[in-house]
């Protein structure tokens, strides 16, 4: 009877039984996961330390001593000695006879308030972490060259300099680095193809990380590192607690920082860092492989006495691997397998004295981007530039579907252009945003010009009449995303990818968008507007994509980017960019929106303007929209100290009618009847403070008072700008509480 | 402000696109402000402050101040790091203290190890943010804590058994000729921030128990701690300092107030008063603390439900003000029907929500902050305790008296009861609260009639402090020019705020509209609605104006701009009554020349030939028109009427499906087109589908239910007669919903009594239908027919609910199986 019964039954039994093994199988790896040693398999350096007797550190005292270096290059500028067996070198700059050491000053070494593994790490040419992909636990461990008993496998002259093979016996890990003087800069480079992997994989490379590092006790410094318009993390002494900085050169990699887009903080542009001690800095520009370097900058306090900043390159990055589909928080950290390739090089130059400080750092990189990327001087023209923004369309939720909602036409942009032409702006960059099918909330499939704001022939009869005065125009376009599947955009087909195969909710994998833009950039030169404004994908947004279709690394997308601009700017007049990254600069023509504070870390100090020193003269620049102005007349305060252009975003419907659009719903105050006299009368003032030094350099930047901040060009044109309740003055200059004063070369003081 | 949204939501895929559309990057403060309108939609704002800077981190004290305390300040500092390791803000610091408390860390391994398991840690608890250089911070302090293991530092600090203390502060010592003999003692679980007249700051550093006194520029000038004088505080959870500089703090641990003078000299302690009053199970744990000019002294309790206790300058009791009143839920009642007795009082221990903080102005007024209650969490008591807040004034933009915003305005977390922590008065009145609940600790800022002017939060960033985003803020206070300090308990430091001058803009001309000066506050509030289109205190001031001006027809759009349905209904009424005194005349005329023609029309129109043929036309046939018509007729028959339907086919599925739709249409028009006096949702965006699903799936859900029951139940009913009745039921939506939503636009609110008798005639009207149609087309006596709509109701809601489960599970089951075959295979 049993027996049949179980007969009668062996399907539900079978059902039965393999729920329950599914759920046993769920608990037997959940007590696994929670139970096993992270540690098991991951070789420990310092074990490595106590069994091992043969090895000899180089070194009894600290750091080698200064016979220890032979010189092994000079020009002009730099003497180049070097350690043979370190690796380490002093570099000296002949001008001023200073020297700067690849390891932290030796003077203040025992003061520098550690032990153990940092006094290794202190000394240490270079820093690394490693993962064992083979142990299952996915946690990197650091380590350096004197803690983990490293030798130098050779030391070689190259033209210029030197080549140090590194290598670390029991990890199997060895490369090579390159360390050169050219002109008058110092470069190093970890050499790619030189680079050796055992089972532990390389994470993070910091090669010579303490170069230039100081104590803050006796003199005035700080570390500056690129965070928004620029910022400086000061020199303090007695301070205890301090955090790290570390940001991703040219921003996020959303394949692999997703949770990082929660957060509000600049992200950098510019692959620069630098140091000032006294009256002596260095500034490093990352020229190879930036796109896979952090700048990470460790001020006094957060693991030793000294301040340090510096390249960390990355050879593969962390990424959590999503388990969960409905729920993302669901899944596990771990490593991308392959390695990231591309050598890394980073160029020091050594400043001093007058040039000792940001604006000194801000010059030279201003000369590498015309030196090494091929920017020129502006023109300068009667007045400065004022953008406009036309808000064209946005849609908004309805009562069934999303409802279109034309805020400007092309009749009425030129209504708008027309009246601000004859109230006396004759500098006019229009450009046109959310002119596309749908309006500026949609993405793909932008051609042709939704006709409920004109069409295409409205555009070009915009077109033609802006020509007549000289206007250029510009259509707003990004190819980050696609939610329309416009262009054949198939999601799943053509979507961006993470490393384990997700799609990123409507991303459009580069290459895929990088047919569609050279699409657009014929429609746009038919059309016959002058240029077009990107945004996202290609200007600040280095993706890597795991779409196998697409298949493209970061350094890949960066390499593209470049090809296309390059090719835009062969077709289009104009190209402006929303706060690009560096290495498309020598294709982009305006910059709109270049962030003018950083990220208010409280590491940090105040922001500085080392983005617009550099830019000023290169190119035109603009803040944010001063219709979304935090603080409307500081904001105005700030572009005369800044150099920077007004931008407007203007729409010909009130703004009640946009409240409720997804875009323009979230300016302060877009329409143009509430800002057209302001405007008007705004302009005049950046004029009068701007207008003589349009392709003007900025050759200093400093602060006269608490809140009175001066800005000097190249031409003698001194501006000072005075944010007080009060009124400023000194030497016969007065300024004006909450205004600015222009002093040009010859004026009576 | 694009790539601002992305912070809030986790499609942080439509921020990155939204970015790549328009692009505009506005992020130069790293937190957003919003405001509020009416319709509940947030509007977003320009920041009402900008942070300036911080402090409290970095506190060096002399180490000869330290030594008054006769080896007391090494507890101190030892209780440091524990408490910041217990925070579990910083993990990595926890590491760096289990590590530090390991004597045998002596080894590389053994850091490694600390620093790893660190690691997994944060990974096993759901960390699953790609910081890898947390991991380093996590690495290197530990390794960095190793440095007092080390002999070389251990030998100049002389004493090897100070292994519990962090490395700093053995490098302070080591260096200590160098470092000026100092101590690094930073605050830590600080509660409470109090600024005096001179702006001096005060922090009660509660688990260091001590006093920290700041000086006006932030600088760290001295501690009071009692250690001189033989005694010491307890956990002091509140501070305040009078006018003549004497400070009162609430020594929370030693369940007394302490007295002392500006010199830290003990004046008196103050302990449990005596009192009918108190009930004898009742602590005296004060943890806030005021004193007012004339001496009475105000006492925020530990689970103060009684409110705050008034004393009187010798420490008896007077009474307790601000006494919040016990929240009664609707599951609270049903408990009350459905439980036993004794089960109802076991339940019944509803206390009235504790009255967690106040803070007291210049005049003496009180304010106080309630966590957990749903409504009036601020209250604002005058000399006589009565709260100036308890009535909402009609023309303000909120209608409840709810206060602690929070950006997630829909969602689970929108609903949470916000905690307020603490309360603070700038010198125009306005009110700064901080809610220290929720995920956004956001910090809402209400003017002195309680209307919303401003809130704001960030995303705290866990690998590096932004300037303006307060991780858990605990305590707020301004200082004289009206900058905002925020106290963090985790960050363990201040954060100052300096008011932006669109808020300073705000504030005078709000003042101004407060004092019932419109007319000054005009110019005001347009530059406001210049510098922002949407923002809701200006569209109510700019209406408030244009009302004053008798321009009602502005008045109108702006109170319709801003929300406000009073403002509106009463512009209205002015513009309704001058077009009647306008019109009266015409009106007059036509009135009576219509009812002359009626009467005339009955003499002299019945006798005619074409009325009479009319009246005798030969009536349609087609069997539509026939079972449409029987809809008005079951209006005024309708037992028959029903009976009619299922016996006399009087109805068919196309005559019900018109119905239906006619129902649905004034539903719809009633939506979108009553007027705003009386639907707020006019304003907002109507979704056609969040109108229309509920009804009939309602609906939908009847009818079968309904069959079902009845089928079982003796009902003669077929499926087809139940779903066409119940259709027909619906008959008053149409007849009366059209009229009343056209009639809805010539009320104002004077009417409402009207409005509102007519809309819920309606619904009884249906509702009585409802019962007619069951009783008629099933056949049944009266209590036949009410346990059958009781039965079905029932299997109505359990049909739902079986429905909501399968649905929710199947989707849950799923994605677990799906999960763990990844996790399997990723591994």
């Amino acid at each position: 009877m049993m027996v049949n019964w179980v007969k009668r039954h062996t399907g539900a039994l079978l059902k039965v039984a393999s729920v329950l093994l599914i759920i046993a199988g769920f608990f037997v790896v959940k007590s696994w996961m929670a139970s096993y040693d992270p540690l098991a398999g991951i070789q420990q350096p310092g074990a490595v330390a106590a069994q091992s007797e043969d090895w000899t550190p180089p070194y009894e005292t600290d750091f080698p001593a200064d016979d220890a270096f032979a010189a092994v290059a000079e020009n002009e500028r730099l003497l180049l000695r070097a350690d043979p067996l370190s690796g380490h070198f002093i570099v000296t700059d002949k001008r001023s006879g200073k020297q700067f050491l690849s390891y932290p000053n030796p003077a203040s070494f025992a003061n520098a308030g550690v032990s153990g593994s940092w006094i290794a790490n202190l000394r240490s040419p270079f820093m690394f972490e490693t993962v064992d992909f083979a142990s299952r636990s996915i946690i990197p461990t650091r380590g350096s060259f004197f803690l983990d008993q490293g030798e130098v496998t050779a030391f070689e002259p190259i033209d210029g300099g030197y080549r140090v093979t590194y290598a670390i016996d029991y990890l199997n890990f060895s490369f090579a680095a390159e360390v050169r003087i050219v002109d008058d800069y110092l470069e190093t480079k970890i050499v790619d193809s030189s680079i050796r992997e055992g089972d532990a994989k390389l994470v993070t490379l910091m090669l010579f990380p303490f170069i230039g590092a100081e104590q803050s006790e006796g003199q005035e410094g700080y570390l500056f590192i690129p965070d928004g318009s620029g910022a400086t993390i000061p020199f303090q002494e007695n301070v205890e607690s301090r955090e790290v900085y570390s940001g991703r050169v040219y921003g996020y990699d959303i394949a692999y920082d997703l949770d990082l887009l929660h957060y509000s903080n600049e992200e950098i542009r510019f692959p620069v860092f630098g140091i000032k001690s006294g009256d002596s800095a260095l500034t490093a520009i990352l020229s190879e492989g930036e796109e896979y370097a952090n700048i990470y900058a460790a001020p006094a306090g957060s693991f030793s006495r000294y301040n340090w900043v510096t390249a960390n390159q990355n050879y593969r990055s962390r990424y959590f691997q999503r388990t969960g589909d409905a729920d993302k928080s669901k899944g596990f950290n771990t490593y991308s397998k392959e390695r990231f390739h591309e050598d890394r090089t980073v160029r020091y130059y050594f400043l001093d004295s007058e040039a000792a400080n940001y604006v000194g750092m801000a010059a030279t990189y201003r000369q590498y981007l015309i030196d090494s990327e091929g920017l020129g001087k502006v023109r300068k023209s009667a007045q400065v530039p004022l953008y406009i923004d036309i808000l064209a369309a946005d849609t908004s939720s309805g009562l069934i579907k999303d409802q279109y909602v034309a805020a400007t036409t092309t009749t009425d942009a030129i209504g708008i252009v027309q009246e601000l032409y004859g109230m006396g702006i004759e500098q006019m960059k229009v450009n046109f945003v959310g002119w596309q099918q749908g309006g500026a909330s949609r993405s793909g499939g932008l051609f042709p010009v939704d006709s409920r704001i004109g069409g295409n022939q409205g555009m070009s009869s915009f077109a033609d009449f802006a020509r007549s005065l000289n206007i250029p125009v510009t259509l707003s376009a990004s190819y980050t995303g696609n939610d329309t599947g416009g262009d054949g955009f198939v999601k799943r087909r053509d979507g961006l990818r993470e490393y384990s195969q997700q799609l990123l909710g409507d991303s459009v994998s580069p290459k895929f968008a990088e047919r569609v833009l050279t699409n657009d950039l014929k429609k746009a030169a038919d059309l016959g507007v002058d240029g077009i404004r990107l945004n996202g994908l290609f200007v600040n947004y280095l993706n890597t994509d795991y779409n196998v279709n697409f298949p493209a690394t970061r350094a890949e997308v960066k390499t593209m980017a470049e090809q296309l601009l390059g090719q835009a700017s062969g077709k289009l007049n104009m190209i402006l960019a929303v706060n690009p990254n560096a290495n498309v600069l020598k294709y982009v023509t305006d910059i709109e929106m270049l962030p003018s504070t950083n990220s208010y870390y409280a590491i940090t100090d105040q922001s500085v303007p080392f983005s617009q020193i550099a830019l000023h003269g290169l190119v035109h620049y603009t803040s944010d929209y001063r219709n979304m102005a935090e603080q409307f007349n500081e904001g105005f305060l700030r572009d005369v100290e800044y150099g920077a252009y007004p931008l407007y975003g203007f729409s010909w419907q009130e703004a009640k009618t946009l409240k409720d659009t997804k875009e323009f719903g979230q300016i302060f105050s877009p329409n143009y009847q509430d800002w057209k006299s302001y405007t008007v009368m705004e302009y005049q003032r950046y004029n009068q403070a701007l207008a003589d030094v349009q392709d003007q350099f900025i050759v200093d930047h400093l602060a006269l008072a608490p809140n009175v901040m001066e800005t000097v060009y190249e031409n003698g044109v001194r501006i000072i700008v005075n944010y007080n309740d009060e009124a400023w003055s000194e030497n016969g200059m007065t300024v004006p509480a909450k205004d600015f004063i222009v002093i040009r070369e010859g004026d009576a003081k | 402000m694009l790539r601002k949204q992305g912070r809030w939501m986790l499609s942080f895929i439509a921020a990155a696109l939204v970015l790549g559309s328009v692009g505009m990057a506005h992020a130069e403060i790293p937190y957003d402000t919003y405001s509020i309108d009416a319709y509940g939609s947030m509007v977003l704002t320009q920041s009402a402050y900008t942070p300036i800077a911080e402090f409290g981190k970095n506190i060096h004290m002399q180490i000869s101040d330290e030594d008054t305390g006769e080896g007391q300040s090494d507890a101190d500092t030892d209780s440091d790091g524990g408490d910041e390791g217990d925070n579990g803000q910083f993990w990595w610091l926890d590491g760096s203290d289990s590590a530090a408390s390991d004597d045998s860390s002596g080894s590389a391994a053994a850091e490694e190890v600390e620093a790893a398991s660190v690691d997994t840690a944060e990974e096993e608890t759901g960390g699953n943010s790609p910081f890898w250089w947390l991991d380093d911070a996590a690495d290197d302090s530990a390794a960095a804590t190793e440095a007092e293991d080390s002999p070389a530092a251990g030998a100049e600090a002389g004493d090897d058994g100070q292994s519990g203390q962090n490395w700093w502060e053995v490098a302070a010592e080591e260096g200590a000729a160098m470092n000026d003999q100092t101590r690094f003692s930073p605050l830590s679980g600080p509660q409470d921030i109090y600024i005096d007249q001179h702006d001096n700051i005060y922090v009660a550093d509660t688990m260091n128990n001590r006093i920290v006194k700041f000086s006006a520029d932030w600088q760290y000038e001295r501690k009071y701690d009692l250690l001189n004088q033989g005694d010491s505080f307890v956990n002091p959870n509140g501070v305040f300092v009078t006018d003549e500089g004497d400070i009162y703090v609430a020594d929370t641990g030693n369940y007394r107030i302490v007295h002392m003078d500006a010199n830290g000299q003990l004046i008196r302690t103050i302990t449990r008063p005596q009192s009918d009053l108190l009930p004898t199970t009742f602590e005296f744990e004060p943890t806030k603390i005021a004193v007012s000019s004339s001496g009475i002294i105000y006492v925020a309790t530990k689970g103060g439900y009684l409110g705050l206790m008034e004393l009187e300058s010798d420490g008896s009791l007077i009474s307790f003000i601000g006494t919040n009143k016990a929240e009664f839920s609707f599951t609270d009642t049903l408990k009350k029907i459905f439980y036993t007795r004794k089960m109802y009082e076991n339940e019944l221990n509803k206390l009235p929500p504790i009255v967690n903080n106040f803070t007291m102005d210049d005049a003496g007024i009180i304010y106080t902050v309630t966590s957990a209650a749903s409504s009036h969490q601020v209250k604002k008591l005058n000399i006589r305790g009565t709260d100036m807040l308890a009535k909402r004034d009609p023309y303000s933009l909120l209608s409840s008296s709810r206060y602690g915003e929070n950006s997630e305005r829909t969602g689970a977390n929108a609903r949470v009861n916000p905690q307020l922590g603490d309360i603070a008065v700038d010198s125009f009145g306005n009110m700064t609260v901080i809610d220290t609940s929720r995920t956004n600790k956001a910090i809402s800022q209400y003017d002195s009639n309680g209307n919303l002017l401003f809130f704001w939060s960030g995303r705290p960033n866990p690998a590096l402090t932004q300037l303006g985003i307060v991780r858990s803020p605990v305590a707020v206070a301004y200082d004289s020019s009206n900058n905002l300090y925020v106290l963090d308990d985790q960050d363990s430091s201040v954060q100052v705020f300096q008011s932006s001058e669109f808020a300073q803009l705000v504030y005078r001309t709000n003042q101004l509209t407060l004092d019932g000066k419109y007319e000054e506050s005009a110019e005001g509030w347009e530059e406001v609605l210049r510098l922002n289109a949407n923002y809701g205190p200006a569209l109510l001031g700019l209406a408030k104006v244009a009302y004053k001006r008798q321009d009602y027809h502005k008045a109108m759009d702006l109170f319709l701009r801003a929300g406000n349905q009073k403002g509106y209904s009463d512009a209205y009424w002015q513009i309704r009554i001058q077009w009647i005194q306008q019109n009266f005349s015409w009106i007059a005329n036509v009135t009576i020349g219509l009812l002359a023609l009626w009467l005339l029309s009955r003499k002299f129109v019945h006798g005619m030939a074409w009325y009479r043929a009319w009246k005798q036309r030969k009536r349609a046939d087609k069997p539509l028109i026939a079972h449409l018509k029987h809809a008005l007729y079951i209006l005024i028959h309708p037992i028959d009427g029903f009976k009619a339907i299922r016996y006399d086919g009087k109805g068919s599925y196309l005559s019900a499906a018109i119905l239906l739709i006619l129902a649905l249409a004034s539903v719809l028009v009633s939506a979108l087109y009553t007027s705003f006096s009386f639907n707020m949702a006019v304003g907002d965006q109507v979704n056609l589908g969040v109108i229309l699903f509920p009804f009939l799936a309602v609906l939908l859900v009847w009818i079968v239910s309904n069959y079902l029951i009845s089928s079982i139940y003796r009902g003669e009913g077929r499926f087809r007669d139940v779903l066409i009745s119940s259709t027909y039921c619906l008959v008053p939506l149409i007849v009366v919903g059209f009229p009343l939503t056209l009639l809805s636009n010539a009320m104002t609110l004077n009417e409402q009594a009207v409005y509102n008798f007519l809309s819920m005639a309606m619904y009884v009207w249906v509702g009585l239908l409802l019962y007619w149609s069951v009783q008629s087309v099933q056949n049944y006596m009266v209590g036949e027919t009410f346990i059958n709509i009781g039965y079905s109701a029932f299997t109505g809601i359990v049909i739902s609910v079986l429905g909501f489960i399968v649905f929710g599970l199947t989707s849950d089951l799923i994605e677990f199986i799906r999960s763990i075959l990844k996790e399997v295979a990723l591994r």
